[in-house]
């Protein structure tokens, strides 16, 4: 499954899809998708911003960690072209391809911000639906 | 098939949303007490604060990583049973790391992402079925070589062309070990067995039937405690736990009949009744000791020795030469 996943170009995989929530977990409680998501949202952003601080220090072996990490969470809540980016940067950082991984690192700050977008408005929907339903 | 007693099962990652997954669907499992720990550090506190059934970590986590708490788990090294099952999250990054974690019994591999149904199905089984878990040494003598660092100093395997392993297990022998014969069973081992407890040579209770029942609960107790020290099977240990406590029940029966018949002792009863009240409650603790989890035993070990040593001193024992000999 994963392999076949791996053809389709980056540029067709979705920001976010929600689905993957509800098939990890066999459930699809809303309540439980929007937890998830908020959780993502904060923990990555954390993430993301180690990211950057770190970016310039040289300290690779932590910047592959935490990008290592941040494939789990992203391919967690199906925010797949941010998952398939951080499989690259981890790649290349792994591999020392200090070139292309500075390319892919623009990339990397691209993606997450139109996820992040995308994330927002996926949960003010989201919550905009629960207070509707009370 | 649920579990039939509370098992608890200790999930470490440092991504709080997939500790978090696994503590929720893991929870929903009857009968699974969950514990999180969000780095190695914490789960090694938990570990030894907790009796923990299973391990469920991530490879990749800051020091001590999920690689690391399986070698100190195996080599005895945390305070926790060594051979509880342990399940890993794996990747094709971290191959080196996964073959390295085979050599070190890990139980399986969970690949990420996960999902629940997938990791449901995996503890049950895991905790319903046992995998056979080698000795401590076994682990501290494993040296784990990648088979590119290892080519220039060992010859190429004779069937070179089918070989496609990239590590090597090597296990260092001991010296003693490589110079001793073959040995196809423990009992056949040479060493001289471990003692923690003795029985004082011409020495007495002032009666033959005590002696004698003391004297195999210190064989016992001594038989135990080199299980123990080679880290015997669970099925020994447990044998070797009833043969003490079954002791322990005879010394009692033989000192109550005694007491009956030799009452005009007053003060050596008082001081038997108040060593065979410390013993019984010893003996009702050795029986709800469970043999898998070594930090279990020693304790009690300890007890055992404390017990021993405190009773065999006068007016409980005596030298053989000034007893009047009741017999």
């Amino acid at each position: 499954m994963n392999n076949a996943k791996i053809l389709i170009p980056l540029s067709k995989l979705p920001l976010l899809n929600i689905e993957a929530v509800s098939l990890i977990y066999g459930e699809s409680d809303p309540e439980l998708i929007l937890e998830t998501l908020q959780q993502f949202q904060t923990e990555a952003q954390g993430y993301v911003s180690q990211i950057a601080l770190i970016w310039h220090t040289g300290a690779a072996e932590d910047v592959v960690r935490y990008v290592h990490s941040l494939k789990t969470m992203t391919a967690m809540v199906g925010a797949e072209k941010m998952s398939r980016v951080c499989r690259m940067l981890e790649r290349q950082l792994r591999a020392k391809d200090v070139v292309e991984a500075r390319r892919t690192y623009g990339l990397f700050e691209k993606v997450w911000l139109d996820t992040l977008q995308q994330l927002d408005l996926h949960l003010l929907t989201a919550q905009g639906d629960a207070a509707d339903a009370q | 098939m649920i579990p039939a007693r509370t098992f608890h099962i200790l999930v470490v990652d440092d991504v709080v949303l997939m500790c978090d997954f696994l503590f929720k669907v893991i929870s929903s499992i009857k009968n699974c007490k969950v514990h999180k720990a969000n780095d190695g550090r914490t789960a090694i506190e938990i570990l030894a604060s907790e009796t923990i059934d299973m391990l469920i970590t991530d490879i990749e986590m800051k020091a001590p990583n999920g690689l690391e708490l399986l070698k100190r788990l195996r080599c005895g090294a945390l305070n926790s049973a060594h051979d509880i099952p342990v399940l890993m999250f794996s990747g094709n990054t971290y191959k080196d790391m996964v073959l390295e974690s085979l050599s070190y019994d890990v139980n399986d591999f969970l690949a990420k992402p996960l999902s629940a149904d997938g990791l449901k199905k995996k503890v049950l089984f895991h905790l319903q079925n046992e995998k056979q878990i080698r000795d401590p040494e076994y682990y501290k003598n494993i040296q784990y070589v990648p088979e590119k660092k290892e080519a220039k100093t060992t010859e190429a395997p004779a069937h070179t062309e089918s070989y496609k392993s990239h590590v090597a297990i090597v296990r260092t022998v001991p010296v003693a070990e490589t110079k001793a014969p073959l040995q196809l069973h423990e009992d056949c081992s040479e060493a001289e067995p471990a003692v923690l407890v003795t029985w004082p040579d011409n020495s007495t209770t002032g009666f033959h039937q005590l002696d004698r029942r003391m004297q195999i609960l210190a064989q016992r107790i001594n038989s135990f405690y080199n299980l123990t020290l080679k880290q015997s099977k669970p099925i020994a240990i447990a044998a070797e736990l009833k043969r003490i406590c079954d002791a322990i029940d005879y010394l009692l029966f033989v000192g109550k009949k005694l007491q009956n018949h030799a009452y005009h002792q007053g003060m050596f009863w008082t001081v038997f009744n108040d060593r065979v009240a410390k013993l019984t409650e010893l003996g009702q603790s050795l029986a709800k000791i469970n043999p898998r989890y070594q930090a279990q035993l020693n304790p009690h070990l300890k007890r055992l020795s404390n017990w021993w040593v405190q009773t065999i001193s006068r007016p409980f024992v005596r030298s053989v030469d000034e007893s009047d000999q009741n017999e």
